[in-house]
């Protein structure tokens, strides 16, 4: 089929839409709140407006949701068409914030590009509006992120990925008129929301609307605070994320210049949470074989994802059982850096302040846990996540593309192996867990270590795993996005779980796209692959490869633990879960109340 | 408000009547008009004896005629003129009409008291006196004029006093409520609403100085004469334009009017709209304070949001404006203020005005599309509490008139809604609260159906005890009843029922109107009003020659449906032992063969006399039961029951072919001769109609009925009774005759809980703008565009998972699932919320209405 856009023609297959067309052929047509990675077309901004011209006459549309048809002819930069693309970002701009200066996505907001691509000239509706944006609701209740009303732009993206990707459907489009936004439904607020702190809608905002919340002040008092001693340590997917914060392609592995920025901003103690991660793995490890052994409930899921955990506790409290007890890397780092490190490097307790780097916005939630506090005192204080810690670099005037990398050299928990590496990717937990399961079972290690069904993007993933000669073979599962999370959970609710162990990341891709991850514009983890494969390629590279197999975790379990799973290793580094499911209810009369409705 | 009421509803100081008032009244008013007569006649009288003493000669006559005319004076006209005032102060004291409340009534006082006066002064004689002290002034002149008149001193004057007092009695006739409204009468009714100027349909008209007057063809003008009674719409805004009938209303104030209403409801997702209609509206009000109006601001704001919005808001809301801009821009500049003008805005859509029951259609969808299953409910639940059992076997009028399918297919309404009802109410998200009555006022409700739950649940809201009364031994009616369990289970309509129950409402089960009880009993119970609604429980039979409707095997469909009914209740359906003939093309006739088809041993058949289109089934339902194994012989018709040793072996057919079209275009059916022939089987239902239930009231209770004893009603659901109200299948009203659909007799309901609430809290009817709204919009079709719905991406609708047929055998489990999540969210996502404003501008202020 034919049809012409600005004079030439083109052709189109039945049921494209005019913006689809012209993007594949090059013609450009400002949008803001169409997500394509989420086929998301809600429609709402109408800035893509054209002119068309067909057999019912001249007209503008949205490009977003016109279907081309045969003999159209549109108009896509007409004098006209720009006038009314102008006078649209100039309507969306009047209820919206107008302190572009002290917003957190100043420079990097979508908006703002938007001002650019129509070539806006002036604003002349705000402070004409009542009632005015700044009266929409700030809800900062929750521990990891903001929701920041007086920002929203009504593109509703947020609301999809939740429902799409996570199948979590916490957000809601509330109010009307002025007073539109995004709410949580019939929650009171998004701490006691359905809300799980993933963050992916954090990733999709194009505003900052959504945002993590900034603790880099926090950070900063710690580190100017003489009396206190800064123990710094970021995720394994860190490494290859932070490069991408400094202009880095995907996939950049930047460990030393990591570690070097951190010694330059001031960090008394610069650790690896890799190693802790190694020490979850002979944790959780040690579980799993003494479930099996025990012919305890199976399957069991992994428990180092806070999304997940999340997850569980508000929308499928019967799983707790199955899910397993060791803590994260995160929470086993801050256990024993307020009780091995203090030992082993004679420091004062008291006086140490643990701040971890991570890809994820849950995590703050997890710190904050009252389940991974001793006596009160958290055993991380404080978590940033990579926006946050590009951020901190860049005021503390340190570039991450000119520094030299430095290499770890704590001599207790900065060593690492490749398995730990690999727990940033989809897949990275559970085969680190094989190949320290299969060693303690066979007494060596696995011939493949690198195990290819367990790898790959797919949101749900199985594999038969051999265990060794005598030991037969179980089946595991590896699952991303939490929406694919409770399909395996209900399979395992209703006893027809054919696996033994189940890897949950809640983001999809793992942790490598948590939702503290860069920004990308109108995308939606483009460099998902890339993270991957820089994560597995590291592996590849280091020395040792199997959790069991590093020093300093043998000398953990040596001098301070004893052996995994030991009582104090179980008081230390295992937590318990809480069922946190209460669905709101309310009485009809009650209800009414919240009717936005005019009529009668 | 109608004058009538106002008679009618004489009661102490307005507040509502009650019955030993009433002979007060009633005597009080035969008094004035023995008072009046007595007093007009005699000065009629008075006229005449004038006449004679004036062209008389004989001086003997001329005294008696004065002596006549000084003993009438006395003894018939100033006793008649004293009780007139005596009563007429004795209404205008004691009940609501006031002294100058209403014009006629003043003039009547002001003509009254006139008279008083001055033939008071004159009979005694002060009057001459006073013309005497007057002469050296040369004032008595006017004195003398009134003299000549009050006497009457010659046939003028008297003339004038007899046509003055023969005015009183006219204007008594006519009660103008005001002057206005009087010299419409005299002049022949109500003035013939006239276009002064406008644009409709993008075509602008200006009467005021053509010569040849044009309006909007298709258009009957005579629509807008009274939006309430004696109250004409003098200006019309719609998404077709504007039509201005009374070019005295400010154009500029009805436009910021108007926007107001489009303002509030702008749901606030798409910019061009959210902020467009505020700024608009506030240019508006700007422009009125001021008195500057800045056209290409107004112009350009308005074009924006017309062209640009995403939904039938932001798109028709800114056309009046538009148009206005356009085509008459002096007259937007032309200052003026409204005076005392009322206005109304409805915001509504073809679905909307397609459902009896003006549920708000697509803001539920949006809640769902919101993720807001509790609101979306709720907004339901604001019309009936019936949410689930309507979500699953509506006859859903709205997907007919969904302007989705002039793209694709109309949204699946009734689905979504049935999803709302199970994700909100099924699931506890919405619990029913218990609450206290806050009035005193008992209302007894008779029949427990749709129709008598919902009015309860409206009256239990309003805070008034409620109690049904129940024939049956649960609540449900026809739907519990009538309605197989595979289509309705009866889970949800417990968790509806409920909902009545925790509110208050008492059910008193196995009381039959007619059988247990009167009306009479339910006010000697102290009941204040009764509200009836006990449907059209009995089922037709065929009416074929010779037929035995004691045949155990011959059964009409209701009497069927019940006792398929009671079997599945009991664990123990029911077996029908062979072939089964299910007479009939309606709904009931499909709940029987799928029903049948569950519990036969043999084949169902269906047969119908018209064609499949023709049958007023749902069609869904005709596929349903076809893969259920019914088979349909469509243009077939029933002549005669074959029956043999008491039992029946088969049904005596025909087929029919279609007539030609007749005056209005409609086809009938007429038999084919030697088409004869038996359809072999054991069991017919008759499913073809019900019928009211006569036993239900005497024809002595004072509540009218039809021939086929439906209670009479008028648009406020009263009956011929002071108090008792009736809705639903059982009555015969505007709005329905007879049995008609759930979704009507619950949108009754609706109304006719409003009707009993004004009732008893203020006596008086109540006028409702929302529906003259409606009427206004079927009798102009001021909604129908006719346009197509260009560029919209085709999307399929989403089909409802249903159990296949295999599994529904044998067995009555529900057979069609609810949506997932993830399908309400596409579904909702397909409505285009084709809301539309409209607004009137009327003379006066409409009742109800804050300014």
């Amino acid at each position: 089929m034919k049809a012409s856009i600005n004079g030439k023609e083109y052709s189109f297959e039945e049921g494209e839409s005019i913006l689809h067309v012209a993007r594949r052929n090059g013609i450009f047509i400002p949008s803001l709140c169409r997500f394509e990675p989420l086929r998301h077309k809600p429609a709402t901004c109408r800035v893509c407006l054209t002119e068309v011209t067909d057999a019912l006459g001249t007209r503008i549309v949205t490009a977003c949701d016109t279907p081309m048809t045969e003999g159209m002819q549109v108009d896509t930069f007409s004098r006209h068409v720009r006038d009314m693309q102008r006078m649209q970002v100039e309507m969306i701009f009047a209820d919206h914030d107008q302190e572009c200066v002290s917003c957190a996505r100043h420079g990097d907001c979508e908006l703002q590009d938007l001002g650019e691509a129509v070539g806006l000239v002036r604003n002349r509706f705000t402070h004409r509006l009542r009632p005015a944006a700044g009266e929409r609701p700030v809800d900062d209740s929750a521990t990891g992120m903001t929701r920041d009303m007086t920002k929203c732009i009504r593109c509703l993206r947020c609301v999809e990925v939740c429902r799409q990707i996570q199948g979590v459907a916490a957000l809601t489009v509330d109010g009307k008129g002025l007073e539109a936004c995004i709410g949580v439904g019939m929650s009171a607020d998004h701490r006691s929301s359905a809300c799980i702190q993933c963050g992916q809608c954090t990733l999709v905002c194009p505003t900052g609307a959504l945002a993590e919340r900034d603790q880099n002040d926090t950070v900063l008092d710690y580190l100017a605070d003489p009396e206190l001693i800064t123990v710094f340590s970021f995720a394994p997917s860190v490494r290859v994320l932070l490069g991408e914060e400094f202009g880095f392609t995907p996939g950049v592995n930047v460990e030393g210049k990591i570690v070097a920025a951190l010694r330059r901003i001031g960090a008394d103690v610069v650790l690896d949470t890799d190693f802790a991660a190694d020490v979850v793995i002979m944790e959780e490890g040690t579980e799993l074989l003494e479930k099996i052994r025990s012919g305890a409930r199976l399957p069991m899921f992994t428990s180092c994802c806070p999304g997940w955990v999340n997850y569980a506790e508000k929308h499928c409290p019967a799983i707790l059982p199955y899910v397993s007890s060791t803590r994260s890397p995160q929470g086993v780092l801050g256990a024993l850096c307020k009780t091995y490190l203090p030992k082993v490097m004679d420091l004062d307790t008291t006086r140490i302040r643990t701040i971890s780097i991570m890809p994820c916005i849950a995590k703050k939630d997890e710190a904050a846990r009252p389940e991974l506090a001793q006596y009160g005192v958290p055993d991380v204080d404080v978590v940033i996540t990579v926006r946050e810690f590009a951020r901190l670099l860049r005021r503390m005037g340190v570039d991450l593309a000119s520094i030299e990398p430095e290499p770890f050299d704590n001599p207790f928990m900065s060593a690492s192996t490749g398995a730990a590496v690999i727990f940033g990717s989809t897949g990275g937990v559970m085969e680190a867990a094989v190949r320290t399961v299969y060693a303690v079972l066979n007494g060596k290690e696995m011939e493949r270590i690198e195990s290819e069904p367990l790898r790959g993007m797919e949101g749900v993933r199985e594999a038969d795993v051999d265990l060794g000669e005598g030991n037969g073979s179980i089946k595991v599962a590896i699952c991303h996005g939490l929406r694919n999370a409770r399909i395996l959970a209900e399979q395992a609710l209703r006893g027809e779980s054919p696996y033994t162990f189940i890897e949950v990341m809640a983001c999809p891709g793992g942790c490598v796209d948590g939702g503290g991850t860069s920004r990308i514009k109108r995308d939606y983890h483009p460099g998902a692959y890339l993270r991957q494969q820089a994560l597995y390629a590291l592996d590849r590279s280091m020395p040792r490869r199997q959790s069991h197999n590093n020093p300093q975790v043998k000398k953990l379990y040596a001098d301070f633990l004893g052996a995994p799973n030991s009582e104090k290793a179980h008081h230390l580094l295992h937590t318990g879960y809480a069922d946190r499911s209460a669905q709101p209810s309310e009485s009809i009369q009650a209800n009414k109340r919240r009717l936005t409705l005019t009529d009668e | 408000m109608s004058h009538s009421s106002i008679v009618r509803t004489y009661g102490t100081r307005g507040k509502g009547r009650s019955s030993p008032d009433h002979i007060i009244i009633k005597g009080m008013k035969a008094l004035h008009l023995l008072a009046a007569t007595a007093w007009a006649g005699g000065a009629m009288s008075m006229q005449a004896l004038s006449f004679i003493r004036l062209s008389s000669e004989d001086p003997v006559r001329v005294a008696q005629a004065g002596y006549c005319l000084y003993f009438v004076d006395t003894w018939i006209v100033m006793p008649g003129l004293g009780l007139c005032i005596l009563t007429g102060l004795f209404y205008s004291l004691c009940t609501a009409i006031g002294f100058f409340k209403f014009f006629w009534i003043a003039y009547k006082w002001v003509i009254t008291l006139a008279a008083a006066f001055w033939g008071t002064l004159f009979w005694s004689g002060l009057g001459d006196r006073l013309i005497e002290w007057l002469v050296p002034h040369g004032l008595d002149w006017p004195l003398r004029f009134v003299r000549a008149c009050i006497l009457p001193e010659n046939m003028y004057e008297g003339g004038l006093q007899v046509l003055l007092i023969l005015s009183m009695c006219l204007i008594s006739v006519y009660r103008p409520l005001s002057l206005r409204k009087f010299t419409n009468t005299l002049s022949g009714g109500q003035r013939m609403p006239q276009l002064a100027y406008g644009v409709w349909d993008g075509i602008a008209y200006d009467n005021r100085k053509a010569r040849v007057q044009a309006s909007p063809p298709g258009l009957d003008l005579n629509i807008f004469a009274h939006f309430n009674e004696g109250n004409a719409a003098g200006m019309f805004m719609s998404d077709r334009g504007f039509l201005v009938l009374d070019a005295k209303i400010p154009l500029l104030w009805a436009m910021w009017r108007h926007f107001h209403r489009v303002a509030a409801e702008s749901c606030g997702k798409c910019s061009p709209c959210r902020t467009g209609a505020p700024l608009l509206r506030d240019a508006l009000e700007a422009a009125l304070r001021t008195g500057k109006v800045d056209l290409t601001a107004l112009r350009e704001l308005a074009s924006q949001m017309a062209q640009t919005s995403l939904c039938g808001v932001g798109k028709t809301g800114p056309q009046p404006l538009l148009q206005a801009l356009a085509h008459f821009p002096d007259d937007l500049q032309r200052p003026g203020t409204p005076g005392k003008h009322g206005f109304y805005s409805a915001v509504t859509s073809p679905c909307i005005e397609a459902c009896p029951g003006i549920v708000n259609i697509p803001r539920y969808i949006d809640y769902i599309k919101d993720g807001h299953d509790d609101l979306a409910a709720n907004t339901v639940l604001r019309h009936y509490p019936l949410v689930g059992s309507c979500g699953r076997v509506c006859v859903r009028t709205c997907e007919s008139a969904c302007r989705r399918g002039k793209v694709d297919e109309p949204i699946s309404i009734r689905n979504l809604k049935r999803y709302a009802a199970d994700k909100a109410i099924a699931s506890g998200l919405l619990k029913p609260q218990d609450s206290a009555p806050g009035r005193e006022e008992r209302v007894a409700v008779v029949g427990a159906g749709p129709v008598g739950i919902s009015c309860a649940y409206h009256l239990l809201e309003r805070g008034y005890q409620v109690d049904l009364y129940e024939a049956k031994s649960q609540a449900g009616g026809m739907i519990r009843y009538g309605i197989p369990v595979y289509r309705l289970p009866k889970q949800t309509l417990q968790e509806e029922t409920d909902i009545v129950s925790a509110m208050g409402g008492k059910f008193f089960f196995n009381q039959k109107l007619g059988r247990d009880f009167r009306v009479d009993d339910l006010f000697g119970r102290g009941y204040s009003a009764v509200f009836i609604s006990g449907g059209c429980p009995q089922g037709s039979y065929l009416g074929m020659d010779g037929e035995d409707t004691s045949l155990a095997e011959y059964e009409n469909g209701i009497d069927f449906l019940e006792r398929v009914y009671d079997g599945v209740e009991a664990g123990a359906p029911p077996v029908l032992e062979g072939d089964v003939v299910v007479v009939g093309g309606g709904n009931v006739a499909m709940d029987c063969c799928r029903a049948a088809a569950r519990i036969a041993t043999g084949t169902v058949h269906l047969i119908y006399r018209r064609t499949e289109a023709d049958a007023p089934a749902d069609h869904e339902e005709i596929a349903a039961a076809r893969a259920e194994g019914v088979e349909f012989h469509f243009l077939c018709g029933q002549n005669a029951l074959v029956v043999e040793d008491g039992k029946i072996v088969g049904l005596r057919v025909q087929d029919m072919e279609r007539t030609e079209p007749d005056a209005s275009g409609r086809r009938g059916v007429r038999p084919i001769p030697g088409t004869e022939r038996v359809l072999p089987c054991s069991h017919v239902i008759a499913a073809i109609g019900q019928k009211a239930d006569k036993a239900m009231l005497g024809d002595d209770e004072g509540i009218a009925r039809d021939r086929k004893n439906c209670i009479i009603i008028n648009a406020a659901h009263e009956t011929s009774r002071p108090g008792v109200f009736a809705g639903g299948d059982c009555t015969s009203g505007p709005r329905a005759t007879g049995p008609t659909t759930m979704i009507m007799g619950m949108g009754q309901a609706y109304f006719a809980a409003r009707s009993i609430d004004r009732y008893l809290s203020t006596g008086q009817m109540p006028f409702d703008s929302r529906w003259r709204m409606s009427e206004l919009i079927a009798a102009g079709k001021l909604l129908d565009d006719g346009k197509p719905v260009p560029g919209k991406e085709r999307r399929a609708r989403a089909p409802l998972r249903e159990l296949e047929p295999a599994q529904r055998q044998g067995n009555f489990c529900e057979v069609e699932q609810t949506m997932s999540q993830e399908e309400a969210w596409a579904e909702a996502a397909r409505c285009m919320r084709c809301y539309r404003v409209l607004s009137v501008v009327t003379d006066a202020p409409i009742p109800g209405q804050v300014a």
